[in-house]
């Protein structure tokens, strides 16, 4: 089966393969072009066999790194052609030759969508696989309505189906604004029925997208997912022929897995347990087994699901139990591995037992006593020695009631490996030897005589590092007690030196977890109310005027049940405390953020308890709103400063005014921690009467992750409401969420939008690098999409020392020297998000000392969204933005009127945006 | 030039069960439990080189030039080509990650996002490879010289858009050879309409 079945194509690659070099096989080539430039110029003599066998050998070129610059159009308008061989070469011919951005590409569009819409199915693969493959933005607009239709149309076929299904799924990858997704929740719903494992498969990846970008309106498709995922782990009606190494489709299962991951929690009972049972099959059933291809599999499951962690405390527990059965295996398999091999084992893996042990309390008991049972074996390796007189000088102690490990047997066991070892061992023998020392306080006089008659032995040593080990043992053991605190268990290895414990985010929290077992129950409580633990500090009087003891106090609004109000609540706040979140910390309890409560005139403080009824957010705000009276307050209340020029202020610090007006003030503080980030709201209310029907929203962008606690619906007068935020940043974006606020006061309804300052400089944390830092890595990022340069015109006048300050103060480290032009700024620092976790970017500006206008700018990362983000967000630093036209006082724009009346438009670009959202 | 799949480089596996154990506890991929969430899956370009460095196929599922393409490869072909046997199947890569396997004299190379299931995609790759094997029958890497167009059909009946379109072997079979026979009886009536209109002209 050698032969391609066209003999010019086999005799043409049999003489490529002949060529004694790249000279030969290059006249080979462009003697072969020469002769189908010259066939394809005059087309009419072309039979359809012979077109398809010179485009077939234009790819063969193509694909040997020779540039084929003609051709093209030949290639495209087989796609016409009227036979299925012809048309096929065509269409796998283009799609391998061009890119979505060739012009040549609009000509098929009329084509290809005749074959989509037209009745011959295996046309329609074809056609679909291509715009599946490289379709553009032009293909979306003309063809997405009809790709779809192909998709739910009962009369298709599975194999059109699933090609329709990934072809959507580009299309919409490709321009989410252009391909119309209304409605889709029920068809996607209807398709995750689907019994077809090859459709289920790409309708599941089709999920992914969609959900992805708004899990809100899919949550009809969760329990079809736990569902489907139920039918994989269980074997349930699985063909056999989609089954890979007897594991039903994995590759369906971490998509199903994937897709629950966008959901941030499940609320149906039923379903999470489905869900935790299928977990824990998982977790039970995956074993480390001999098939290569069995293990990567089942292995690629279990990591997808161990990423599902949120949906389940108990799932996390169990993770942590595994991770420690990984743990202590991997403690043993290096034991034996030292046992059976210790030639060949590396200080560094030995050295590599110890940290991890070290680092692993739980281990340490285990890891004693596996070295303790080596020592009994007749004839020991010397790395072995090492590591078992080194685990055991550490952790013999907690061995102390087994038999045969009391301090004494313990020493002589070591002590009898000594005559064999050589002198690089005995250094860690003393040390040992001390350490029991220490560890049998007081010390049994035998004991001590004899491990001090070892150290005075040595004390003459040749070797200097034996002769200082020995001297100094020998007198600080004499010291007695102070023995203790100097020779205690040495510390934990620095987290970053353990590649096995950093990552595990998870295990921390896992631990977290379990270390409050006793506390279960109150941590749910907690976990329930996590939404409500908003602090109100009011410096009013109480109403019988006895002052309290404490300024202030923690008031607990009334906590609602979150399982009952969930629905309710959804539309009004991000709020829900989903139920996995423990947070052993309440986000109250921050004592550092009472110092900045904002200033509230007022009597000296003293708390009262809120007493008012909490309604629900959103019914309390819908009858206020009906209520007020529309004509009548516009323009009524008027806020205090710029609110673009407090935004604007925040973004480059942390805490400060966010927004005032006459009745409220609002602060903000914030701590970001790479790629989190917490804000806290203060929500003032300067008056003397309460502000009612207060509602805070959320609109956030889909790059961040936020969650309000509960916001009350009344703030009593002269009081204070601090609301925690989290954040969490996704992927790098210059959108900025925005908090849609509103009260009412009296007969005013005040509305207004403002931007929250969790902007992209945020997630930077400002990184030094030196010279021989800075040039690898800014070559290795050798051009777009990775590295973008920009001429920028139209830049604020500054001097080079204003604009370095400039962009310290957004966070971007200048790196002064680095550069030998005195007119250009090197900076760079490092940018967090779940995406990109960790990534180093360093920017580049050159500046024209004779025309300070513009500057040609550099930008680079090792993530395209990151890098080009990050170039227009600079860019908005550096250009000057039009301020002459903007009103004198902006104004909120009252509940009564639309949001994007004209007034607010101007205003506000935030405001702009939320009219947008 | 042996089949590809029976001499099948296991990734370097050691001679006793406690080494293979050791070796794939210590495999970066097993250790660390990647816990973000993940972006979309998308492969980004499917590669087969020759241990001579030789492109035996390239598709290419995101938007690159002509010039990032050959610039790629050639970097690729450098990168991995070198690497030593035993070494780790995944390898970081301009803030992307490639998926390679070494089958015989062929390296099978997908370019994933940071993010995504490594593992997972290092089964596509021999589910393609599979399958390549199936059709036909104990596949090498003269088959794939020669019919290079037929391993495209393939290809684009297992992944579009740089997804998995299809987890069934025995469907994407079934599918290549109902359009095989397509292929073959048009040629059939192409050659009968020749000899029609060759007897018409006698």
């Amino acid at each position: 089966m050698a032969l391609s079945g066209m003999r010019g194509l086999s005799v043409f690659i049999s003489d490529i393969r002949n060529c004694q070099n790249k000279e030969q096989e290059r006249l080979r080539v462009d003697k072969e072009l020469g002769n189908i430039r010259t066939r394809f110029k005059n087309e009419k003599g072309l039979t359809p066999y012979e077109k398809k066998k010179y485009v077939w050998k234009m790819l063969y070129i193509y694909m040997l790194g020779y540039d084929v610059d003609f051709g093209h159009m030949e290639a495209v308008s087989l796609i016409s052609a009227p036979k299925y061989p012809e048309k096929q070469v065509g269409y796998i011919v283009t799609s391998s030759l061009l890119n979505e951005n060739h012009d040549f590409l609009r000509l098929a569009i009329n084509t290809v969508r005749n074959d989509i819409v037209g009745r011959n199915e295996t046309f329609q693969c074809l056609a679909l696989t291509l715009v599946g493959n490289i379709g553009g933005r032009d293909f979306a607009e003309s063809l997405a309505p009809d790709v779809q239709k192909l998709l739910i149309s009962s009369s298709c076929r599975p194999l059109v189906r699933k090609k329709a299904a990934l072809c959507l799924l580009r299309l919409f990858r490709k321009n989410p604004d252009v391909v119309n997704i209304d409605g889709w929740s029920d068809r996607m719903a209807q398709l995750l029925d689907e019994r077809d494992l090859g459709v289920l498969t790409s309708s599941m990846s089709l999920f992914v997208a969609l959900v992805s970008n708004n899990h809100e309106s899919y949550w009809s498709c969760l329990p079809k997912c736990v569902k489907t995922l139920e039918r994989l782990a269980r074997n349930q009606d699985i063909p056999q022929e989609y089954t890979y190494y007897g594991i039903p489709s994995p590759w369906l299962q971490v998509k199903t897995m994937r897709a629950l991951q966008y959901f941030p929690t499940i609320e149906d009972p039923n379903t999470r347990r489905s869900l935790f049972e299928v977990l824990q099959r998982v977790l039970m059933g995956t074993d480390v087994v001999k098939n290569v291809n069995k293990n990567n599999a089942s292995h690629a499951v279990l990591f997808e699901a161990l990423a599902l962690n949120d949906l389940t405390t108990n799932f996390l527990l169990q993770t942590l139990r595994l991770y420690r059965e990984v743990c202590s295996r991997y403690v043993d398999v290096i034991l034996q591995l030292i046992d059976k091999a210790g030639d060949f084992v590396s200080d560094d893996i030995w050295f590599r037992v110890v940290q991890f042990v070290t680092n692993n309390e739980d281990l340490q008991p285990y890891a004693a006593l596996k070295a303790r049972e080596y020592l009994d074996k007749p004839a020991i390796h010397e790395t072995m020695v090492k590591v078992s007189a080194y685990l055991l000088g550490e952790y013999s102690h907690l061995l102390a009631r087994r038999p045969g490990c009391s301090p004494k047997e313990i020493f002589s066991i070591i002590h009898e490996k000594l005559p064999t070892v050589s002198t690089s061992t005995i250094p860690i023998l003393l040390s040992t030897y001390v350490k029991i020392l220490m560890h049998s306080q007081p010390p049994e006089p035998e004991l001590q005589n004899q491990i001090w008659a070892i150290f005075s032995k040595y004390e003459s040593c040749i070797d200097a590092e034996i002769q200082q080990r020995a001297v100094e043992y020998f007198a600080l053991s004499r010291k007695g007690a102070a023995l203790m605190d100097i020779l205690a268990e040495m510390p934990k290895f620095p987290e970053r030196q353990d590649p096995l414990w950093k990552q595990s985010s998870l295990i921390k929290k896992a631990e977290d977890t379990e270390a409050d077992t006793a506390e279960q129950s109150a941590i749910k409580l907690r976990a329930q109310q996590q939404s409500s633990n908003a602090l109100v500090v009011t410096d009013q009087s109480p109403a019988n005027g006895t002052p309290r003891v404490s300024q202030l106090s923690l008031v607990k609004m009334p906590s609602m049940s979150s399982e009952d109000h969930n629905t309710a609540e959804q539309g009004v706040t991000q709020a829900n405390g989903t139920l996995s979140v423990v947070d052993p910390q309440p986000s109250s309890s921050s004592p550092g953020l009472l110092g900045d409560l904002l200033a509230i005139e007022g009597p000296p403080g003293v708390a009262v308890e809120s007493e008012h009824n909490l309604v629900s957010g959103s019914e309390g705000a819908s009858d206020a709103l009906a209520l007020a009276p529309v004509g009548e307050q516009t323009n009524t209340v008027q806020p205090i400063g710029d609110i673009a020029e407090r935004f604007n202020t925040l973004c480059l610090k942390d805490s400060g005014v966010l927004y005032e007006d006459p009745y409220v003030q609002i602060g903000i503080k914030a701590e970001w921690r790479a790629h989190h980030g917490r804000l806290v709201l203060f929500l003032g209310n300067k008056n003397t009467a309460p502000l009612v029907s207060v509602q805070a929203l959320i609109l956030p962008p889909t790059h961040l992750r936020l969650e309000l606690s509960l916001v009350p619906d009344t703030i009593p007068p002269r009081a204070q409401v601090q609301c925690p935020l989290e954040v969490v940043n996704i992927r790098p974006s210059r959108d900025v969420a925005v908090l849609d606020f509103s009260y009412r006061f009296g007969n005013n309804v005040v509305n207004v939008k403002l931007r929250l300052p969790a902007v992209l400089n945020k997630f930077l944390q400002p990184i030094p690098v030196s010279a021989e830092e800075f040039f690898p890595q800014w070559r290795s990022l050798s051009g777009p999409p990775l590295k973008l340069q920009e001429v920028v015109r139209g830049v604020r006048p500054m001097s080079l020392m204003e604009m370095s300050s400039l962009f310290n103060s957004f966070r971007l480290m200048v790196c002064p020297g680095l550069d030998p032009n005195a007119n250009n700024l090197v900076a760079s620092t490092t940018f967090y998000s779940e995406s990109t976790r960790a990534m180093l970017c360093l920017v580049r500006v050159e500046t024209d000392p004779a025309d300070r206008s513009q500057l040609r700018m550099t930008v680079a990362s090792g993530d395209p969204t990151l890098t080009f983000e990050l170039k227009e967000f600079i860019k908005e630093q550096l250009v000057s933005i039009p301020t002459a036209l903007r009103p004198l006082a902006p104004v909120p724009t009252p509940q009564a009127q639309p949001t994007t009346s004209p007034a607010a438009v101007s205003s506000d670009p935030g405001a702009m945006l939320a009219g947008l959202l | 030039m042996g089949s590809l799949l029976q001499i099948m480089h296991f990734g370097g596996n050691g001679s006793s069960s406690t080494l293979r154990l050791l070796k794939f506890l210590s495999r970066p991929e097993v250790l660390i439990l990647s816990l973000t969430l993940l972006l979309l899956l998308q492969i980004h370009f499917v590669l087969l080189i020759s241990r001579q460095g030789k492109v035996r196929l390239t598709k290419w599922y995101s938007p690159y030039s002509q010039k990032e393409r050959t610039k790629v490869i050639r970097e690729l072909s450098g990168l991995i080509l070198a690497r030593g046997p035993k070494l780790c199947n995944f390898v970081e890569w301009r803030g992307f990650k490639v998926v390679y396997k070494r089958y015989a004299s062929l390296y099978f190379c997908m370019c994933i996002n940071q993010d995504d299931n490594e593992l997972e995609v290092l089964e596509i790759v021999h589910h393609f490879v599979e399958i390549l094997d199936r059709y036909f029958g104990s596949v090498c890497e003269l088959d794939l010289i020669f019919n290079f167009h037929k391993a495209y059909y393939i290809l684009d009946e297992i992944l579009i858009a740089g997804e998995l379109q299809e987890s069934s072997k025995k469907t994407v079979a079934r599918l290549i050879a109902a359009q095989d026979s397509l292929v073959e009886t048009a040629k059939e009536q192409a050659s009968s309409l020749s000899n029609m209109i060759a007897q018409a002209t006698k």
